[in-house]
């Protein structure tokens, strides 16, 4: 066991250090800014500790110069000397761990503002720059009492994965091991003594899952180590979902701008005739809608979740089906959006639905279904003719994609906006059945439907 | 005033209406007769330049009205040019108060603000509509709605006014008094042209009838001189025409129907009040009265009676298989009759349908659309038919071959009618309603002086005044309440906003039922949040509740999912809150200050307008089918889905001819979707709303800035030492 006593060399404020376990740690009477371990000319670790730290423990360091900067700027360099260590001997059993704190701020004392026992990380995106390699995530504030005399404890902790050291949790080492770290405390007789611990996460390697804080106290001079094991949760963001909430976003954006440079324009060519048709289908979008919800609450009632799978055949599926038949009787680039968006309206006035959500939908309906019925020719004349299966199949083309991306983002935005949670086996049954089968179903109906209104007379 | 040279309308199919010539002199009244089919309608769209923007043919020959080609002026200048109106009042009505009515068109030409205030008051005055002004349009009666839509298409001070049959859908009462306002119009030096087939009606006031037929002149001479050989030639009523002869009446037979001091009330108003009415086999029962005298309710109590079935007012509400063979085979295949074609047949001869058998209901004529709704009743032999204003916006020669065939076949029918005529005609009793009492029942010859004064009863609806908050802070409070809902996760906070809102919505004092229905509405979606976040929960740590099979159900997730689930109740809340607070037309103001086009916001105000109608048209729909059919808990889901399914095509059909008439009405109203318009009661933000938006923004902003902050520190992301005690704040309360 090796003891280190650290002297500042220039300044009358006292600075002590102890060194063990391959670990450095320095206290002084001023806050702690900045840390840097030197082992002889080379830089070995670099430190910012948290908040106004007066102690600070460099887990798996060995150096012999220190550089400490402390509040104000002043800045000294120290060298590492050893000195002998005073050591109080523990009687057996008599130590305990009483209460474990995690997260904790590096004083000790817990932080409420994240979850206990808990890491949340957010959804591993694409690799940012830093996110490799050990971050110091949070302090778990180890309390440790002694129903015996005055006894020094070297206390240490790694995160085990089952009965292994879990990867992604070591703090950083000169040599990029994954040492765990220590620290040692003294504990006074009948009283208790907290020491911070600080936990390392790699945010690349880390993935979520339930693991365990395994804590070890070992008595200096007492024979057993006291083990203390603690569940520690991970959790991340999903990848899917944040790639779906980005898309959302920009085709929220896109279909916004869509809008804000194409309504005029649209409303200024279009024949009153035109705009009153699509304005009577948002009505009777509307009341099917209405009328469906009755059905909807009822199948709701029993099937809950998993009502959708049917309601949509008779709610979705119809709405769909007037839309299409809209299109097909006024098959022009901006009936679609225009539909969308005086439906839309229509709830907005009818219900006093608005909401940021709202609006990143209104964009994205509007973009996907304006491009689709675009790209497959329906809003360029094409269509009109042929026989029904082909014209059934090129309707559909353009209105399944444009409702399983409408449907899609707007899950994505609903699950990042309202933090909810979605088995992917359900993600994918909602979003092929109503969104994209049914769509099928939907254009079936309405090509007969658009046949048939263009016979209709006064 | 109006000069039409050689006018005619070339069809897309080459058919051909007109030519004609009609000049019409300032203060002189022309009414342009003609059966149905002559080109009446036709003419006057292109008479007034709307032909040439709505048909898809050609217009003919040419017009000037005041030295000028309707078609060729801007939307805002047609305006103050010419005033056009169709048949049916409640589609062509564009705003949702009697002021916003009659400023629609001045607002879009630009007038200003002082010249619209006195036209309104002008007009409404004029058209005999009480005040106030902001008085809702679905409140009025049938008569008030058809004089506002005369005053409003002239309060642009157009000097010629065009009417396409406004007496079509007017009981005695409003058509006495339409018919009195235009010869006053006349009096004052308007135009007036008229077309009409119920020439008894306007023949007093006339200064000139045209009589054309297939398009072309038959007549043009004033009353007195009028040839009435040519229009009783064309089937029309003539002031020489011998009274109607009645048809052979059998003798009553038992008792078929019956209702017994009937009492109907809708909320507070008595609409029929202890009503009793035998119907007898092979009478024909005329029910006469004013508009909202109970007739058609009293129709909708008898159509309950097992053996009744009823036509409705508009048959395409009675129509929804895709041929009339389907239509008409559907009752007798529903109650598995042996004799499905040859009930079919039986009908379709005598109804005069049996050559369109194979075409599809939707696309034939008014008048062949009503004989095939009845031939699909009478095909299901009903003890008694009941028929709601059959005759209405159809001249008398269709209606003849309608009763014709009634007689023919013996049916025992009740109808209700305003056309006496008809009723003298065809009817052997007659039930005189007035106010929801009967006050005649008896022999048609003696109802003539039996006709109570007329009533004018519109509907009592409550509207929200424009008092409270600047309704585009509403939708921006609405707005910043959704966001915060979003943003927050703890109950607490989410219960605070709930607070919050339904306090907004006490404080509007909705109708107990509204609530009900958004309760009803949140406990569903509450329920399927709760399963599905309780079975889909992913954090850690996470407690089985219990399982199903391999389902688990999560505490965790339960308890997420009543978070979850109170978040909506606040977004419906807030909603509801808006809604309930807030008249449609100050909401679509308030999106057009916020920036939505005026065409957008109006047309989605529109559509909203015409829910309740929509709404009840799929109703009447859905009552004809089921009185045609088997009940649903008798035939296969996907059957019974289908047959929901089929509901969709009349509606659509009925709302793209409404959607047709509404387009002429704002055409003719000068509508420019993206021109700028005068706001006849522009917005402005008054002190309270400026306090109340910038509490309430900081408020947002201050929550929206906290948890942004609060999910970069616990993601990692970024954070700082000062903020620490900011992060805690936020997790506990927010």
């Amino acid at each position: 066991m090796i003891a280190a006593l650290v002297a500042c060399s220039q300044s009358d404020v006292p600075v002590e250090a102890v060194a063990i376990d391959g670990g450095v740690r320095v206290s002084a009477d001023a806050s702690i800014v900045r840390l840097e371990v030197f082992e002889g000319e080379r830089l070995v670790a670099t430190r910012h500790p948290p908040g106004a730290a007066r102690e600070v423990w460099v887990a798996g360091v060995v150096g012999t110069e220190l550089r400490v900067t402390l509040e104000g700027g002043d800045t000294r360099d120290v060298a590492i000397t050893t000195a002998p260590a005073r050591v109080a001997v523990a009687g057996e059993g008599l130590v305990t761990v009483d209460h474990v704190a995690f997260p904790a701020l590096a004083d000790g004392s817990p932080d409420l503002a994240r979850d206990a026992d808990a890491i949340a990380l957010s959804a591993p995106l694409w690799p940012r720059a830093g996110d490799r390699g050990p971050h110091l995530f949070a302090f778990r504030a180890v309390t440790l009492r002694s129903e015996g005399g005055t006894v020094d404890v070297v206390v240490s902790q790694r995160v085990l994965n089952g009965s292994q050291a879990a990867d992604g949790f070591g703090p950083p080492t000169a040599l990029g091991t994954r040492a765990p770290g220590a620290v040692m405390v003294r504990v006074p007789g009948g009283g208790e003594s907290t020491v911070a611990l600080p936990v390392y996460v790699d945010r690349s390697s880390v993935v979520a899952g339930t693991y365990a804080f395994e804590t070890v106290a070992t008595p200096l001079g007492g024979a057993e180590p006291v083990f203390d094991h603690r569940p520690v949760y991970v959790s991340r963001g999903s990848r899917v979902a944040r790639v779906g909430l980005f898309a959302a976003l920009i085709g929220g954006a896109s279909g916004g701008l869509a809008l804000l440079v194409g309504t005029r324009p649209f409303l200024r060519r279009a024949r009153t005739s035109d705009l009153t048709t699509i304005a009577l289908f948002a009505t009777v979008q509307f009341v099917w809608g209405v009328g469906s919800q009755l059905f909807a609450s009822a199948a709701t009632t029993v099937l809950g979740p998993f009502a959708p799978m049917l309601t949509g055949l008779v709610d979705e599926a119809i709405r769909t089906a007037l839309m299409a038949t809209l299109v097909l009787l006024i098959p022009r680039p901006g009936t679609v959006g225009a539909s969308i968006t005086v439906g839309y309206v229509l709830r907005l006035l009818a219900l006093g639905s608005v909401t940021p959500i709202d609006l990143v939908w209104l964009g994205n309906a509007v973009i996907a279904h304006e491009a689709a019925l675009w790209l497959v020719g329906i809003t360029r004349g094409r269509g009109a003719d042929g026989p029904t299966p082909a014209r059934v199949l090129r309707l559909a083309a353009g209105l399944a994609p444009a409702a399983l991306f409408t449907a899609a983002t707007a899950l994505a935005v609903h699950v990042a906006a309202y933090r909810l949670f979605y088995a992917d086996w359900y993600v994918a049954m909602v979003l092929l059945g109503p969104s994209f089968l049914y769509v099928f179903g939907a254009c079936a109906l309405a090509v007969p439907f658009a046949d048939a209104l263009r016979r209709v007379r006064p | 005033m109006i000069v039409a040279e050689g006018l005619g309308y070339r069809f897309t199919s080459g058919e051909v209406v007109g030519p004609v010539d009609l000049h019409v002199r300032a203060g002189e009244l022309v009414v342009l007769t003609g059966p149905t089919g002559a080109g009446k309608s036709v003419l006057l769209r292109a008479l007034v330049g709307l032909a040439s923007r709505h048909g898809q043919g050609d217009v003919l020959g040419k017009v000037r009205i005041d030295g000028v080609d309707p078609a060729d002026v801007a939307p805002a200048a047609r305006v103050a040019l010419v005033g056009f109106a169709g048949q049916d009042a409640r589609d062509q009505l564009v705003a949702g108060t009697v002021g916003d009515e009659i400023a629609f068109g001045l607002e879009s030409a630009g007038a200003s603000r002082a010249v619209i205030d006195h036209a309104v008051a002008t007009w409404a005055d004029r058209a005999g509509v009480p005040p106030p002004t902001h008085r809702p349009t679905m409140a009025l009666s049938g008569g008030e709605r058809h004089r506002l839509l005369v005053a409003a298409v002239l309060a642009g001070g157009a000097r010629a006014l065009v009417l396409d049959e406004p007496l079509a859908h007017l009981d005695a009462a409003g058509t006495r008094d339409l018919v009195a306002l235009l010869r006053a119009l006349a009096s004052e030096g308007c135009a007036v042209v008229v077309a009409e087939h119920r020439l008894a009606a306007v023949w007093g006031i006339a200064d000139r009838i045209v009589a054309i037929d297939r398009g072309l002149l038959v007549a043009d001479a004033a009353p007195a001189a009028f040839p009435y050989a040519s229009l009783r030639a064309l089937g029309l009523w003539s002031p020489d025409a011998p009274p109607a002869t009645p048809l052979a009446a059998s003798p009553p037979g038992p008792v078929v129907a019956r209702v017994s001091d009937l009492v109907v009330r809708y909320g507070n108003a008595t609409v029929l009040d202890r009503v009793t009415l035998d119907v007898r086999a092979g009478e024909r029962i005329a029910l006469l009265g004013n508009n909202g005298a109970g007739k058609s309710t009293l129709l909708g109590a008898l159509a309950a009676l097992p053996g009744a079935l009823l036509v409705p007012q508009d048959p395409d509400l009675a129509l929804f298989r895709p041929t009339v063979r389907e239509e008409i085979t559907y009752g007798p295949q529903e109650h598995g009759s042996r004799d499905v074609e040859g009930k079919m047949s039986r009908v379709a001869v005598a109804l005069s349908v049996a050559d369109l058998l194979d075409r599809p209901p939707q696309a034939l004529s008014r008048g062949q659309r009503l004989r095939v709704a009845v031939a699909g009743m009478l095909a299901c032999e009903p003890r008694v038919l009941l028929l709601d204003e059959p005759t209405s916006g159809q001249d008398p020669e269709p209606v003849a071959r309608l009763f014709d065939a009634l007689v023919s076949l013996g049916v025992t029918v009740v109808f209700a009618t305003h056309d006496r005529d008809v009723a003298r005609r065809f009817a052997t009793r007659a039930v005189v309603l007035d106010a929801g009492r009967v006050t005649y029942d008896g022999p048609v010859e003696g109802v003539q002086e039996r006709l109570s004064a007329p009533i004018e009863r519109g509907v009592p609806v409550a509207f929200p005044t424009a008092a409270g908050l600047d309704p585009r802070l509403r939708v921006l409070l609405v707005f910043g309440v959704a966001t915060v809902a979003a943003v927050v996760d703890r109950p607490v906070a989410v219960g605070v906003l709930l607070a919050v809102t339904g306090l907004a919505i006490a404080a509007t004092r909705p109708d107990p039922r509204d609530v009900l229905r958004g309760f009803v509405l949140w406990a569903a979606i509450a329920w399927a949040t709760v399963v599905s976040q309780g079975l889909f929960y992913s954090m850690a740590p996470r407690t089985p509740w219990f399982a199903l099979g391999p389902l688990v159900v999560w505490t965790e997730g339960v308890r997420y999912g009543l978070v979850q689930s109170l978040r909506y109740a606040v977004l419906l809340s807030a909603g509801l809150a808006l809604v309930t607070s807030t008249s449609v037309d100050r909401l679509l103001a308030a999106l057009v200050r916020l920036g939505l086009p005026f065409g957008g916001a109006f047309l989605a105000a529109s559509a909203l307008r015409f829910v309740p109608v929509v709404a009840g048209e799929a109703l009447t729909v859905r009552a004809a089918r089921a009185a045609r059919g088997r009940p649903v808990w008798r035939r296969s889901p996907f059957a019974w889905l289908a047959l929901e399914v089929a509901l969709v095509l009349p509606v659509a059909a009925r709302a793209l001819r409404r959607a047709q008439v509404l387009a002429e009405a704002l055409d003719a109203r000068g509508f420019d979707p993206v021109a700028p318009r005068t706001e006849r009661d522009p917005l402005r933000f008054r002190g309270l709303d400026l306090a109340v938006g910038g509490v309430a923004f900081a408020a947002v902003v201050a929550v929206v800035g906290l948890r942004f902050a609060f999910v970069l520190y616990t993601t990692d992301t970024a954070w700082s030492p000062v903020l620490l005690p900011l992060y805690s704040f936020t997790r506990r309360w927010l």
